[in-house]
């Protein structure tokens, strides 16, 4: 009997192993059993789990994640994490906010200027990590604590509305075709990762560099230049998912992005990224944003404490990377 | 076996399965109390799998143990040290970042609530005496060199009465002289008693230190022989079961053009080096580990970056080396020493590492053109003979000389290679692919390109080379032809 377990259990893991989604598929329909049992029911009596509006506003959601997640992934699999990223966010956010209110300046220049400071804020981390070796997590915590705080100060402590129409179209609730604008941007977003980590040398060299950085460096790969560059669209993306939070919200608020690094982070480990160049599968990715969108939606959904949350998603964080390890051991 | 041919460990009909298909195959051999009892095989073979058994780390599907004649079951590697089994590995067991006297009793310190260092420090003392290590036990032990981490591996194990002692290539990246210096310590651990399985890939070395040799092949114990009768041809064959008619395949001629000219290289561990080398030509590097052979080689392919100075021309043309990149691009290529550290991304597969340093080959622009890599690799590996179970493996799964052949296929693949910096290509490497590896050479040199070897193993550089240099403390100390190779000249070069 006990043997029978055990031949059982290897299966499972073999099993992964080869379809590494697989695990994090399995979740996903977990979770959302779990949330339609325990979901409450509307006035017409329908389940609201599963009502069209909360899926609108899970991928919604989703779509933020999984934009930022990419760029993750891109960094995970140099080898290196940015806890930064949020941070950005708050700062190009709130530059962003300032010079649509209270400038005259044409809207494509704003976002051009935004999108370049999170361009620049990336390669100020790939700068400081390369030239001063300092550990990644310590470089962009560094970097975090400075954008934060530039972010305050622009900000003066107070909330920004945006009032520009075109901005919350495009970035926001805008609909193109019938479709969402943010459904069209994440799917934008996905087809450039998906081509930039998979398909071009570019994404074969980053995932060299994270497998093994001195055997990149032998083959004469520029270790440094690459590191900065994936550093770079990270700053760039983040720079980016910020314009479709405040798209969505009609607002800036100082701690805005507070907390996504984190956010990216989950979602890339959960879609199977690794912290030494394994996985970054972008389809994989996409998926893990989703099961994060989920278990965030349905928490609140069902009722669960703010802080419980918090809890919760850290538990999640610590379990999808203990999955991922054991996976990459097992290969 | 002088002590009277006491058995001390006996294995019986040992199996061991992986995914259906047999690592170990009823495999039976005995180890006598003093005796040095050789374990060898091509890699694959199920050397480490047997050693793995034995330390605890891996269980066994089938099979007994012996030990002293009574049965025993070895759990972990716990369970192991208990019963006196200790292994010493060519990877470090061990922890650099902390003192060699903390090392020796991590896990087992004096004192109750506070290290008693005094004791320790006085205890050390005595265990590094027995190995006649005259280190310091309060250094780190990262400043020591392979070879007294070893011997500190060695002490540490007999400081819990190990009974046997299983020894895994442990002269494989050590100098001659300190080979000489832990055989004698073999042979003093012989005479107390202790059982010693040794694996090594050098054959020359089993006459100076076994007294019998165990032949494994595809999992099954092909023939214990003693090592007193047998020769290397005898054992070479069992380990490849064909016949290999001669080692050395030497028929390339160097020709008269100097493809490669190297002037005033110099660096924190190399001085003045200077060395011209023509097209089509072997050039050996001797010399003791640590000498600086390596360094040379990093610094002509641009991989070191530190201080460097001095001037390498091609073809009478300058380099200029800010990177690998450099060199890369007027044909060189370098196969680093290690090959787990230094080329391959492990987990990824064969594919992913044997087109890494020419993407460009494959496809123009940032985007790669897969099928066109595909068909290069197949090629590649097909005319490298690389054998692997699937393409999509990883590289990690690949045996030691499949890998090394995934590493040299990946210069190999630029049709533009004209220099080939190779250290140590044959390390942990079976005999078969040594010889695979030695005929590339030949062919490499018979079709123009420069070879700069370095490796430990004398014959080696005998065999292959055209002319040798012999590097000391980061200097050139002479540099012979071919009619003038002798093994005590190359050695007194090496040493004084």
């Amino acid at each position: 009997m006990e043997s029978l377990q055990k031949k059982s259990n290897f299966n499972m893991s073999e099993w992964m192993v080869k379809y590494p989604q697989l695990g994090t598929g399995l979740l996903f329909v977990v979770l959302c059993i779990i949330f339609i049992i325990f979901s409450p029911t509307n006035k017409a009596g329908d389940n609201v789990f599963l009502t069209a509006q909360n899926w609108t506003s899970i991928l919604e959601s989703t779509a933020g994640f999984s934009i930022g997640a990419f760029a993750m992934a891109l960094v995970l699999l140099t080898g290196g994490i940015d806890l930064s990223a949020g941070a950005v966010m708050a700062f190009t956010g709130m530059v962003v906010a300032k010079l649509m209110e209270h400038t005259s300046l044409p809207l494509p220049l704003i976002i051009v200027i935004s999108l370049g400071l999170g361009l620049l804020s990336g390669l100020f981390n790939g700068f400081i990590i390369v030239r001063f070796k300092v550990p990644p997590f310590l470089a962009t915590l560094g970097t975090a604590g400075i954008l934060q705080g530039l972010g305050y100060m622009i900000a003066d402590g107070k909330s920004v509305y945006v009032t520009n129409e075109s901005f919350t179209r495009i970035f926001g609730f805008g609909q193109f075709l019938g479709v969402p604008m943010l459904a069209w941007w994440t799917l934008l977003f996905t087809i450039i990762m998906y081509l930039l980590i998979s398909k071009t040398k570019f994404g074969r060299r980053a995932q060299a560099i994270g497998g093994n950085e001195e055997a990149a460096h032998n083959s004469g790969i520029n270790v440094s230049a690459m590191k900065c560059a994936a550093y770079g669209i990270m700053g760039l993306v983040s720079a980016f998912v910020v314009l479709t939070t405040i798209g969505r919200l009609g607002s800036a608020v100082p701690t805005q992005g507070q907390g996504y690094e984190l956010q990216f982070i989950v979602a890339a480990v959960l879609g199977g990224t690794g912290f030494s160049g394994q996985g970054g599968n972008v389809f994989s990715v996409l998926l893990g944003s989703l099961v994060l969108g989920v278990l965030l939606n349905g928490m609140t959904l069902v009722g669960v404490n703010y802080y419980l949350q918090a809890v919760i998603k850290g538990l999640v964080i610590i379990m999808a990377v203990i999955v991922t390890l054991q996976l990459s051991r097992k290969k | 076996m002088d002590k009277g041919n006491e058995i001390l460990l006996e294995l019986k009909n040992i199996s061991k399965r992986f995914y259906g298909s047999y690592a170990l195959k009823d495999a039976s051999f005995q180890l006598c109390k003093g005796e040095v009892h050789i374990l060898c095989g091509e890699n694959g073979a199920g050397k480490s799998t047997l050693m793995k058994i034995l330390a605890g780390v891996q269980g066994k599907d089938g099979g007994e143990i012996l030990l002293e004649g009574l049965p025993v079951s070895i759990g972990s590697p716990l369970e192991a040290r208990e019963l006196g089994i200790a292994i010493v590995f060519q990877e470090l067991s061990l922890s650099p970042t902390i003192t060699v006297a903390e090392n020796l009793f991590l896990n087992r310190e004096f004192g109750r609530f506070f290290v008693n260092r005094k004791k320790m420090y006085a205890e050390s003392r005595k265990i590094l005496e027995l190995v006649g290590l005259k280190c310091d036990p309060n250094v780190l032990l990262s400043s020591l060199s392979i070879a007294e981490t070893q011997l500190v591996q060695i002490a540490k194990a007999l400081s819990m009465n190990a009974k046997i002692i299983i020894m895994d290539e442990p002269v494989s990246s050590i100098t001659e002289e300190d080979t000489d210096k832990l055989f004698e310590l073999i042979n003093g651990l012989k005479r107390q008693g202790v059982g010693i399985i040794y694996i090594d890939h050098r054959i020359e070395n089993y006459k100076r230190i076994g007294d019998r040799v165990t032949i494994l092949r595809d999992g099954c114990v092909i023939e214990t022989l003693d090592v007193g009768t047998a020769t290397k041809a005898d054992i070479v064959e069992r380990m490849v079961g064909r016949e290999i008619s001669q080692l050395y395949p030497k028929t390339s001629k160097p020709t008269k053009e100097v493809k490669l000219k190297v002037q005033g290289l110099t660096d924190d561990k190399i001085k003045n080096i200077n060395l011209e080398i023509y097209k089509g030509e072997v050039f050996g590097l001797a010399g003791l580990g640590g000498a600086g052979r390596s360094e040379i080689l990093r610094m002509i392919f641009g991989a070191n970056k530190i201080n460097r100075s001095g001037i390498v021309e091609i073809d009478g043309k300058t380099v200029r080396i800010r990177s690998p990149k450099d060199t890369m691009k007027v044909g060189m290529g370098y196969v680093p020493e290690d090959r787990k550290l230094q080329s391959l991304i492990l987990f990824r597969p064969v594919s992913f590492n044997l087109s890494l340093a020419f993407l460009d080959l494959f496809g123009k622009g940032p985007f790669l053109n897969n099928s066109k890599e595909n068909q290069i690799v197949d090629e590649q590996i097909r005319s490298m003979q690389i054998r692997m179970l699937s393409k999509k493996a990883a590289v990690k799964e690949l045996s030691g000389g499949n890998q090394q052949k995934v590493v040299l296929s990946r210069w190999l693949i630029n049709d533009k290679l004209n220099i080939l910096l190779l250290d140590e290509p044959t390390r942990g490497v079976d005999v078969g692919v040594k010889y695979e590896i030695y005929k590339m050479i030949d062919e490499l040199a018979n079709a123009g390109i420069t070879i700069l070897l370095v490796t430990s193993e004398l014959s080696e550089l005998m065999g292959l080379c055209d002319r040798i240099a012999i590097v000391r403390e980061g200097e050139i100390s002479g540099i012979l032809e071919r009619d003038e190779f002798d093994q005590t000249a190359i050695m007194h070069l090496c040493v004084h």
